[in-house]
C-alpha cells in the first residue's frame, strides 16, 4: 500500500506568508521602531525555532571500483532515508566529497590535524559549505567485501567537531548504516536563553518544524512532534555549551566550547528545555553576556566507546598526575550510595573511562583523602581528553606523616591511661615500689608538651620550601587537628599528679 | 591451690576413715582439768562430724600413696573396738624417735595424740591397752613398697624405697637398700623378658652402679644381664638402620665397662663390618651397571654404618670420581623458576640454576647491585647518562640464549609496550627510545637519568608466548622430576671447560629442615639449601660440615588483605602488631635461643642488613623504631576498634548494635620456621582477645588463590630494594592495598638521579608503610646454607645457592686414620 504523505509543513510555514510578514515588518518598521522591534524579535525567535538545518554530507572513499559502483545507490539511499526521517527540520545534501577534499579526508593526517585551526578554516571557507550549518563527513573503507564507515559532524557555526561514529557494514545495508551513523553524529543546536545558578533554559532550533502527521484515535490527521528526527532532542540527551563572541562589527571574534560542562534535561516546555548544569568549575556559564555573546548548546551523542582521560598538574610544569583514584557517579545517584571505583591513573596520568548506561558520568578525582576535582564526562565523545588540576604532592606526603603521628598519639594516650590505671591499683594495694616504677614508666611516654614540640618540628619541615597556598591550608589543618587532640587527650594523665599521689601515699 | 585440694582430700579421707568405724574410743580432751580416766573404751561420736563433712563436700574416697601424704602413724585397735584403724599425727614420745617401733603391750596408761588436719587444736587420748598395733610412718612406707614389689610395680616400689631411704632417721637402712637392689633387678629382669631392652638396661646399669657384684642364684651375673641388654638393644638399632645410635652405644659400652665387654664389642664391629661389606658388593654391582644413583645411595649408607671402614671410604671416593653427584636437600620444591619473585625462595634458587637473564645480578656493592649482561656488554655512551648501548658479542657466547639483535630489541620494546603481556611499568616509564644501531648493537635512550637502569632488565630473554621460553638456557637443565626429587644436569649447549667437574645435582625435598639436617650429618646429603636456624650451632660443631650465611637477609612480614572493615582499620592492625612479641619469637622460637648475627626485629619492609651486607641497608629507615610488644595496649586497641564500629553503626541509625571482636585468618607457607612463628602469633593474638584461624598453604604455594584470608605471612628477599620495592608495593605487587602516600614515594624514586635521593625516597617508603601499616613488619633473618667439606667452590657471600654451580666440585674424603685434612682445594 502506498503511503500517503500528509502535509508535513506547519501551516505557518508558507513561503508567501513569510514574504508578507517580511514586507509588513519592513513597512511598519519604517513607521516606528517601537512597533517594529517586538516583531523583529518575534521573527528572530520564530526563525530560530523554525529554521531548519542545512546539512552538507560528503562521501569520501578510495574510489575502488566496488565503491564507485555503490556510490550512487548510497547517495540516493541516504537522501531518501533522510527525507523519510524528517523532511522539514533538516535539508540534507549528500555528494561525493569534492576534490581535493576526498583524498584529504581519507588521509591519515586528517585525523591528526582534526582540531587544527587551519583545517577548520579550510572547511569553513570551502565553497560547498558556505550556506550550510553542518558538514558531515562520511568515510568508507573497503575491507574484503565489507566496509568500515566513519561519520563525523563539523558544526560550521560553532566550529566544533562531534563524536566520530564508527560502524561496519555490508553491501546490502551500507546506506542504512551510513544514515544511522549520520543520525547519531548529527548534533542539534539549542540556544541558551537563561542561566540561573545551575538551572539553564534553552530553546531548540528547528523544533517548530520537527513535526509529522499522525492519525489519532478518531482517524483524524494531526501534527505531532517527530521524536524520531535527528533534530529532536530526547530527554536523556546531553548538551555541551559553546560560547560565541562577536566583535563590534558583528564578526565572530572567539568561540569557546565550555569544556567539562554539560547540560542535562530536566523537563521541557514548548520549544524550551529546562536543564541543569554539570560542571567542573563554578559558574561556567556565568559572566557578562550581551548582544555580542551568543551561548549555544550542542546536543552531543557519544557512541558507545571509551575515552582516555589524561590528568596533568595546573602549574607551570604541567606534569602528569599518576596514581590518582577515579570514582564515578550518575548525576541522579542518591547521596548515600557509594560511587563506582574505576581505577587509578597510570604513570602517564592516564586512565580509560568506559561508557555505561548513563549518558553522562560524573568523575571524582581523589588524591589520598582529598578530593581534587569533579569532572563531568561523556565517554566516547572524544577519543582522549586532558584536564588539569592541582599538584597535590606536598599535601599527600603530609597526609601520610600526620596519619602516623595520629596513630602514635593514640598509642601514647592509651599507654598513659594504662599506666595511670595500674598506678591506681598499685596504690590501692599499697605497692609503693610498683607505683614508683610506674611513675618512671610514665615519664618515658611523651606527654602533651613533648608531643607538641615534635608536631611543631614536623610541621615546620613539611611547610618548608615552595608550596601551594591551598596545600599549606590543608597541612595546617591537619596539624591543628593533631594539636587539639593532643591537648584534649594527652593531658588527661599528668606526670605531676601521679608523683603527688605517690608522695601522699608514702606519707601515709 | 593444689595444696589446698590435697589438704581437703586428706581431710576428707581422714574424715571418711572416722565415719567407717562404728564406735570410737577417742576421747577428746578439752583441757587437762577435765581429763577423765577410763579403763575401758570411751567413745566420742565423730560420725556426725565426718558425715557432715562427707555430705557437705561430696568427695569420693581415693587411695593416696603413703609417701604422698603428710607423715602419720597408724593405730590399730583391738576387737572390742572393732579393730578400728586410725591415722594420727606422728606420735611424740619422750626418748622415742619418729621411726622407732612402738609395742603398745609394753606401754601403760594412755596415748595422747593429735589429728591436726581434721581436728586442729584438739588433743585425743586412748588407752594403750586398747591398741593392738602401732605402725610408724616408716613402717607404712616400707609396707607399701613391699606391696608394690609383690604387685611387680617396681617403679612405685623403687620410688617408695627411695623416699624411705631419704628419711633421715629411717630404720632398717640395710633392708631398704637390699629391697631397692632387688627392685632394680626384678624390674630389669621383667623388662628383659618383655623385650624392653632400653628399660632393662637402665635398671641393670643403675643396679651395677650400686652393686656391681649383685647376683641372683642361677641367673648369671649382672654384667651378663647388662651385656645381653646392650646386645639386643644394639641389634634393634642396627636392624632399624640407626647405626649412629648403635655406634654411640658401643662407644659408651667401651667407656663404662672397658675390656669386660670385649666380646660384645667385637661381635658387633664384625657384624657391622659384614653388613658394610655386603652393601659394598651391592655398590659394586650398581657401579658395574652404571647406576650412579644406587651406587651413591649404598656407599653413603655403608659409610654411615661404618665410617672407619677403609674399604667403604675408598669405594666412596671411587664412586664420586666416576659419578660426581651432589645431593642437595631443600624444603621447598620450585613451582616456577623466576629470580624476580621476591617472595619465592625456591623459584629464585631454580631460576638462577636453569635460566639466564638479560641482566644478571652478581652481588651488592655500595652503589646498588653489580649486574652483567651475559650476551656482551652494556655501557653508557653519553655524559648525561641518558643513552646506553647494548652490544652483543659475535658470535653469541655459548652460555647465552641464541638471540638475534633485532629480537632483543623487540623484547626491550615489548617490556615498554602498554598492551603487551610483558609490560613492565618501571621500564616503560624510564625508556624513551630503543633503536638498533647496527647488527650487533642496540641503543636505548632514557627520559631521565637513572642510577641503575640495568637493574630493571633482570628479565627473561624470551616472552611468554615464545616457545623458547620454556627451554632451559641456564648452565643446568632438569633431567628428571619426581615428587620428592628433581635431577639437574649440565646443559649440553655449554661445552665443558677444563677443570670443571659440573656434577649432577639431585635436589631432594624434605618435609622439614630437621630431617634435611640429619640427612646431611648422616652423609646422605652433601648440601642443604636452607638450614633451620635452631640447627645452625649444631651443624657448626660438626667438623665435616661448613655452615655459611647467605649475603642477603630475608625480611618477614604480614600483608593485610583489606577484604573486611577490620583489616582496613588502623587501630585493629596496630592491635595485632602490638600483640606480637617479636623479640621472643625471633630469639626463642626461630633461633632456638641462639644468638645469630643478623636476626633482628625490623620496622619496615626492607632489610636492615648485617655487618657484611650493609650495602643493602640503603633503603632502611633507622628513624622508624620497631613497635614494642605490649599485650595490654593490643587489648585496648582491639577493643577501641569494636567501640568505634559500635559508634559508627549507632550513628547510622542501627539500634543497639552488637559488634563482636573480629576473627582473623592467617595464611602462611607451611615451612617449619614459619609454622612455629604463626602458631605463636595466634596465641598472642588470642591473649589480646582476637581469635585467629591458621591457614597453612599447600607445599610450594606462597599466596592463596582465593580471598579467604586476612593476613598473609610473607618472607621476602630483596637483592635490590630500588627495584624490588615495586615488586612489593607496585601495581602488580604483593601488597594489595597500597596507600597513596607509598605510591607517591615510589614515584619519587623515578625522578631520583642520585643514590642519595634513591635512599631518601626508599626510606620514605619505609616510613609511610609504618605510618599506614600497609604491611606489619616482623623480623629479618639471615638464612644459612651448609655443605660437607668434600664439596668445593660452593662459595662465600652468595646470594643464591647455585650462584657458582659452574665451579662446584665434589671430591672424595680422607681415609680413616689418615690425616683429617681433606685435599687442599679452594673452598
Amino acid at each position: 500500500m502506498q503511503a500517503e504523505f500528509p502535509p508535513t509543513r506547519s501551516p505557518l510555514f508558507r513561503p508567501w506568508l513569510w514574504l508578507v510578514t517580511t514586507l509588513c515588518v519592513c513597512f511598519f518598521g519604517s513607521v516606528g521602531h517601537v512597533t517594529a522591534a517586538p516583531q523583529e524579535a518575534e521573527t528572530a525567535e520564530a526563525a530560530w525555532e523554525y529554521r531548519p538545518y542545512n546539512v552538507v554530507v560528503w562521501l569520501a572513499h578510495e574510489n575502488s571500483w566496488r565503491l564507485q559502483g555503490l556510490e550512487e545507490g548510497i547517495i540516493e539511499g541516504v537522501a531518501a532515508q533522510a527525507m523519510l526521517a524528517d523532511p522539514s527540520s533538516w535539508k540534507l545534501e549528500i555528494t561525493r566529497a569534492p576534490n581535493p577534499w576526498n583524498w584529504r579526508l581519507i588521509s591519515e593526517n586528517f585525523d591528526r590535524d582534526l582540531y587544527s585551526d587551519d583545517l577548520q578554516a579550510d572547511v569553513i571557507n570551502a565553497g560547498e559549505t558556505q550556506n550550510a550549518d553542518k558538514l558531515i563527513i562520511v568515510k568508507i573503507t573497503e575491507n574484503l567485501g565489507e566496509y568500515d564507515t566513519s561519520v563525523q559532524e563539523f558544526d560550521l557555526h560553532t566550529k566544533i567537531w562531534g563524536a566520530k561514529v564508527i560502524r561496519e557494514a555490508e553491501t546490502a545495508n551500507l546506506a542504512s548504516v551510513i544514515f544511522d551513523s549520520i543520525r547519531t553524529a548529527f548534533m542539534p543546536i539549542t540556544r541558551i536563553e537563561n542561566v540561573l545558578d545551575k538551572d539553564v533554559r534553552v530553546r531548540v532550533r528547528a523544533i517548530g518544524v520537527c513535526e509529522i502527521a499522525e492519525r489519532d484515535a478518531n482517524g483524524e490527521w494531526k501534527m505531532v512532534k517527530n521524536t524520531g528526527s535527528p533534530a529532536w532532542i530526547n530527554d536523556d540527551e546531553i548538551l555541551m555549551p559553546v560560547v560565541l563572541r562577536k566583535d563590534r562589527r558583528g564578526n565572530l571574534d572567539n568561540i569557546s566550547a565550555v569544556f567539562w560542562t554539560f547540560l542535562s534535561i530536566v523537563d521541557r516546555s514548548g520549544p524550551n528545555l529546562n536543564c541543569v548544569t554539570h560542571a567542573m568549575r563554578r559558574a561556567p556559564l556565568g559572566g557578562r553576556t550581551g548582544g555580542r555573546t551568543e551561548r549555544l548548546g550542542l546536543c552531543v551523542r557519544a557512541p558507545d566507546r571509551e575515552t582516555k582521560l589524561r590528568l596533568i598538574s595546573n602549574d607551570k610544569q604541567q606534569v602528569p598526575l599518576p596514581d590518582l583514584e577515579i570514582f564515578s557517579r550518575n548525576p541522579d545517584t542518591p547521596a548515600g550510595e557509594d560511587s563506582e571505583f574505576i581505577g587509578k591513573t597510570d604513570w602517564r596520568g592516564e586512565i580509560v573511562i568506559p561508557p555505561n548506561d548513563d549518558p553522562i558520568r560524573i568523575l571524582f578525582v581523589k588524591s589520598g583523602r582529598r578530593g581534587l576535582a569533579r569532572v563531568p564526562m561523556v565517554p566516547g565523545l572524544y577519543d582522549s581528553q586532558e584536564t588539569s588540576m592541582p599538584n597535590d604532592e606536598k599535601r599527600l606526603y603530609a597526609e601520610g606523616i600526620t596519619r602516623g603521628l595520629f596513630n602514635e598519639l593514640m598509642d601514647n594516650v592509651a599507654r598513659r591511661q594504662l599506666i595511670a590505671e595500674r598506678f591506681r591499683i598499685a596504690l590501692e594495694n599499697n605497692n609503693l615500689e610498683k607505683a614508683s616504677d610506674l611513675v618512671q614508666e610514665l615519664s618515658e611516654v611523651p606527654d602533651a608538651n613533648n608531643f607538641k614540640r615534635r608536631l611543631n618540628l614536623e610541621k615546620q619541615d613539611l611547610l618548608s620550601g615552595d608550596i601551594d597556598k591551598r596545600e599549606v591550608d590543608y597541612i595546617k589543618g591537619y596539624f591543628l587537628q593533631l594539636e587539639t587532640a593532643t591537648s584534649d587527650f594527652l593531658n588527661n594523665v599528668k606526670n605531676t599528679q601521679l608523683t603527688r599521689d605517690l608522695q601522699g601515699a608514702r606519707k601515709k | 591451690m593444689k595444696s589446698i585440694w590435697m589438704a581437703l582430700l586428706i581431710g576428707f579421707v581422714t574424715a571418711c576413715t572416722v565415719v567407717a568405724f562404728p564406735s570410737s574410743v577417742l576421747a577428746q580432751q578439752e583441757d587437762a582439768a577435765q581429763e577423765q580416766e577410763s579403763e575401758g573404751s570411751q567413745t566420742i561420736d565423730l560420725e556426725a562430724d565426718a558425715k557432715e563433712f562427707a555430705n557437705a563436700n561430696d568427695v569420693k574416697e581415693v587411695e593416696i600413696p603413703v609417701i604422698d601424704r603428710e607423715p602419720f602413724d597408724r593405730l590399730t585397735f583391738d576387737a572390742s573396738n572393732d579393730n578400728w584403724v586410725l591415722d594420727i599425727d606422728p606420735i611424740e614420745l619422750e626418748g622415742v624417735s619418729r621411726t622407732a617401733s612402738i609395742d603398745p603391750k609394753n606401754r601403760s596408761d594412755r596415748l595422747l595424740f593429735t589429728m591436726e588436719l581434721d581436728y586442729p587444736g584438739r588433743l585425743w587420748a586412748c588407752p594403750w591397752s586398747s591398741l593392738v598395733k602401732v605402725e610408724r610412718y616408716s613402717d607404712l612406707v616400707l609396707g607399701e613398697a613391699e606391696k608394690a614389689m609383690v604387685a611387680k610395680d617396681y617403679a612405685t616400689a623403687f620410688r617408695t624405697l627411695l623416699f624411705l631411704s631419704d628419711l633421715s632417721d629411717a630404720r632398717g637402712a640395710g633392708k631398704i637398700k637390699q629391697m631397692m637392689d632387688e627392685c632394680l633387678y626384678e624390674d630389669g629382669h621383667e623388662n628383659l623378658e618383655a623385650g624392653n631392652y632400653g628399660e632393662a638396661l637402665t635398671a641393670f646399669e643403675a643396679l651395677y652402679e650400686r652393686q656391681p657384684r649383685y647376683k641372683v642364684r642361677g641367673a648369671g651375673s649382672l654384667l651378663e644381664k647388662i651385656t645381653t641388654c646392650i646386645n639386643e638393644f644394639i641389634r634393634e638399632k642396627v636392624e632399624a638402620g640407626e647405626y649412629a645410635a648403635a655406634r654411640s652405644l658401643l662407644a659408651t659400652l667401651r667407656l663404662e665397662y672397658g675390656n669386660k665387654v670385649d666380646e660384645v664389642m667385637q661381635f658387633w664391629e664384625l657384624d657391622m663390618k659384614k653388613r658394610a661389606l655386603t652393601r659394598l658388593r651391592e655398590v659394586g654391582k650398581a657401579v658395574q651397571a652404571g647406576d650412579g644413583m644406587s651406587a651413591h645411595k649404598n656407599v653413603r649408607e655403608v659409610i654411615y654404618v661404618m665410617p672407619s671402614l677403609v674399604e667403604s671410604v675408598k669405594k666412596f671416593n671411587e664412586i664420586v670420581k666416576q659419578f660426581p653427584f651432589v645431593f642437595v636437600g631443600v624444603t621447598q620444591s620450585a613451582i616456577s623458576r623466576d629470580v624476580r619473585r621476591i617472595e619465592d625462595w625456591a623459584a629464585r634458587r631454580v631460576g638462577y640454576l636453569v635460566d639466564r637473564w638479560i641482566m644478571e645480578f652478581q652481588k651488592p656493592t655500595d652503589q646498588g647491585g653489580k649486574y652483567i649482561f651475559p650476551g656482551g656488554r652494556i655501557q653508557p655512551i653519553d655524559e648525561l647518562g641518558l643513552k646506553f648501548r647494548i652490544q652483543l658479542t659475535q658470535p653469541i657466547p655459548d652460555d647465552v640464549p641464541p638471540i638475534l639483535t633485532y629480537e632483543l630489541e623487540n623484547r626491550l620494546h615489548e617490556l615498554a609496550t602498554i598492551d603487551s603481556d610483558e609490560y613492565y611499568i618501571p621500564w616503560a616509564r624510564l625508556v624513551e627510545t630503543i633503536e638498533i644501531e647496527d647488527e650487533r648493537s642496540i641503543v636505548f635512550t632514557l627520559r631521565y637519568p637513572h642510577v641503575l637502569p640495568e637493574s630493571l632488565l633482570v628479565m627473561p630473554w624470551f616472552s611468554k608466548g615464545d616457545d623458547r621460553k620454556e627451554e632451559a638456557f641456564g648452565f643446568y637443565k632438569p633431567r628428571s622430576r619426581k615428587a620428592e626429587e628433581v635431577i639437574y644436569e649440565r646443559n649440553e649447549r655449554f661445552p665443558k671447560k677444563d677443570g670443571q667437574q659440573n656434577p649432577l645435582v639431585i635436589e631432594r625435598v624434605y618435609g622439614n629442615s630437621a630431617e634435611a639436617t640429619d640427612a646431611l650429618i648422616r652423609g646422605e646429603l652433601d648440601v642443604v639449601d636452607r638450614v633451620y636456624p635452631g640447627d645452625i650451632s649444631r651443624l657448626k660443631k660438626d667438623p665435616m660440615i661448613t655452615v655459611r650465611p647467605y649475603l642477603i637477609p630475608s625480611v618477614h612480614m604480614l600483608i593485610p588483605n583489606p577484604r573486611n572493615d577490620h583489616m582496613k582499620s588502623d587501630s585493629f592492625r596496630r592491635a595485632l602488631h602490638f600483640a606480637i612479641n617479636r623479640d621472643l619469637i625471633i630469639n626463642e622460637i626461630i633461633s632456638g635461643g641462639s644468638q645469630i648475627e643478623g636476626f633482628k626485629v625490623v620496622s619496615g619492609p626492607f632489610p636492615e642488613g648485617t655487618d657484611v651486607s650493609n650495602d643493602l641497608a640503603y633503603a632502611y629507615n633507622r628513624d622508624v623504631i620497631p613497635r614494642e610488644h605490649s599485650a595490654l595496649l593490643a587489648l585496648v586497641l582491639a577493643q577501641q576498634y569494636v567501640t568505634q564500629e559500635t559508634n559508627r553503626l549507632e550513628n547510622e541509625g542501627v539500634p543497639n548494635p552488637e559488634v563482636e571482636m573480629p576473627k582473623v585468618v592467617l595464611a602462611f607457607p607451611s615451612t617449619e620456621t614459619i609454622t612455629a612463628a604463626c602458631k605463636n602469633m595466634a596465641q598472642q593474638w588470642r591473649a589480646a582477645g582476637v581469635e585467629a584461624e591458621l591457614r597453612p598453604l599447600p607445599s610450594g604455594q606462597l599466596v592463596p588463590d582465593d580471598d579467604e584470608w586476612d593476613l598473609l605471612y610473607a618472607e621476602v628477599q630483596m637483592q635490590e630494594p630500588l627495584v624490588d620495592a615495586y615488586r612489593l608495593f607496585g601495581r602488580n605487587g604483593l601488597v594489595k592495598l597500597v596507600d597513596p602516600t607509598i605510591e607517591q614515594a615510589l614515584r619519587n624514586l623515578d625522578s631520583s638521579f642520585k643514590w642519595r635521593d634513591i635512599s631518601r625516597n626508599l626510606r620514605r617508603v619505609h616510613q609511610q608503610s609504618a605510618n599506614n601499616l600497609s604491611i606489619l613488619p616482623l623480623w629479618q633473618i639471615v638464612d644459612h646454607y651448609a655443605y660437607r667439606k668434600n664439596v668445593f667452590n660452593v662459595g662465600k657471600d652468595i646470594v643464591s645457592l647455585y650462584q657458582n654451580l659452574d665451579e662446584w666440585r665434589i671430591d672424595g674424603v680422607a681415609l680413616p686414620n689418615e690425616s683429617n685434612e681433606v685435599s687442599k682445594k679452594r673452598p
